[in-house]
């Protein structure tokens, strides 16, 4: 959240390159392509990452009167993510695995008793475990939602400036990636280099820039 | 040298801008004005994060009551620390703004706007743009007569002079 309520704190990038002309169906045909599509417990998928509006993540496509706002665009990544409670896997696997123990012969049980070992006809393979688990996992995925993340963005198409209410490295990482893949254009984040080149600093002033060296106070002892 | 090698050399610049804030906050009485003659006022808020960029993690958190007049911050400053971020509260025509700004990304944090005014949901998305728009030109104003500063060898040198003193003084408690 952040553009519309809530938490103000957000990272600057600037997009390289123009929108088309009458960018708004082709912007919205792209965000579209892009949109949220919602884990399912049988899945693979453990995260899922797509556009959703910003006024209603959970709706199943954007509206035009959502997205445009004068001169910006206003929509919103939505990030889900299995988040299992360990414990319950845990507990729920032990009384699973339990239950599909195979059955020992009398000898075999006899000895177990006496020697307390397990006898190799009384464990599970790998491979029978693995799906065991999976069949558990499956389970607990039809009891709780997945974790849900939902990030604003806000393009000021007239000054070429996305602001993104996340500063998390990662998060804005995947930001990036997937803005580039919807819309073909670059961002760059903002730093104190691209404010100076945005605020008009001539090339000369630049390089001075780039040439200074971190300011190292040197005093004399009083 | 290409752009990512140019981001990463200069972002040196955005800690030694907060300095220069601290600075002429606490020499001109918190009030700056801008190159269109606008004025603001500015002044820390209650957190100073200090860091020390040559030796390993180093880190001064100074925070709650007045960290900006603390002989704490500036024997930081005198032992080579700089402003990794700190936090700012920024007045300008009855409207006030309060956030952290890190130096080296130049990044706000935690901004609180002035209430809005309207009701009507558009017209908020509208007006809460309008007053981040309004603090993010404001910090980059402050931050384009800062380079005016920094960029002029000579206007440079007398300034360095002036922060070094300031420095000396404030870490031995004169006022």
């Amino acid at each position: 959240m952040g553009a519309l309520e809530g938490s103000l704190t957000f990272k600057t990038f600037y997009v390289n390159g123009e929108p088309p002309n009458n960018f708004h169906d082709p912007y919205m045909h792209a965000l579209q392509s892009h949109f949220f599509e919602p884990l399912s417990p049988v899945g693979e998928e453990e995260r899922s990452v797509g556009w959703v509006p910003a006024q209603d993540p959970i709706a199943e496509e954007f509206r035009r009167d959502q997205l445009f706002f004068n001169q910006y665009i206003v929509f919103a990544m939505r990030i889900d993510k299995w988040a299992l409670p360990s414990a319950w896997v845990k507990a729920m696997l032990r009384k699973a695995l339990a239950e599909r123990m195979p059955e020992l012969t009398p000898e075999e049980a006899q000895k177990q008793k006496e020697d307390g070992k397990l006898r190799p006809s009384a464990k599970l393979s790998k491979r029978e475990k693995d799906k065991v688990k999976l069949e558990v996992v499956t389970d607990l995925k039809h009891k709780i939602l997945p974790t849900m993340k939902v990030i604003d963005v806000v393009w000021d198409i007239n000054e070429s400036m996305v602001r993104f209410w996340s500063t998390s490295q990662s998060v804005c990482d995947e930001f990036v990636e997937l803005f580039e893949a919807t819309f073909g254009l670059t961002l760059d984040a903002d730093s104190p280099f691209l404010m100076a080149k945005h605020l008009g600093i001539g090339e000369k002033d630049l390089e001075t820039m780039v040439e200074a060296d971190p300011w190292l106070p040197v005093f004399e002892d009083k | 040298m290409d752009l990512f090698e140019q981001i990463e050399r200069t972002r040196h610049l955005g800690e030694l801008f907060l300095l220069w804030l601290w600075y002429h906050s606490d020499i001109d009485d918190t009030i700056f004005y801008l190159s269109d003659n606008s004025v603001l006022t500015l002044a820390i808020d209650n957190q100073i994060v200090l860091e020390a960029k040559l030796t390993e993690a180093e880190k001064t958190v100074l925070s709650g009551g007045a960290p900006s007049d603390s002989r704490e911050a500036f024997e930081a400053l005198r032992q080579g620390k700089c402003v990794s971020q700190a936090k700012f509260r920024v007045q300008r025509d009855e409207k006030e703004w309060v956030f952290t700004l890190n130096g080296a990304r130049l990044e706000m944090s935690g901004l609180k706007i002035p209430a809005l005014m309207t009701k009507a949901e558009d017209d908020k998305l509208y007006e809460r743009q309008a007053l981040i728009e309004e603090i993010d030109a404001l910090v980059r104003g402050l931050y384009e007569k800062f380079l005016s500063v920094r960029l002029d060898k000579e206007g440079w040198k007398i300034e360095e002079e002036n922060l070094l003193d300031w420095i000396t003084r404030k870490s031995q408690g004169e006022e």
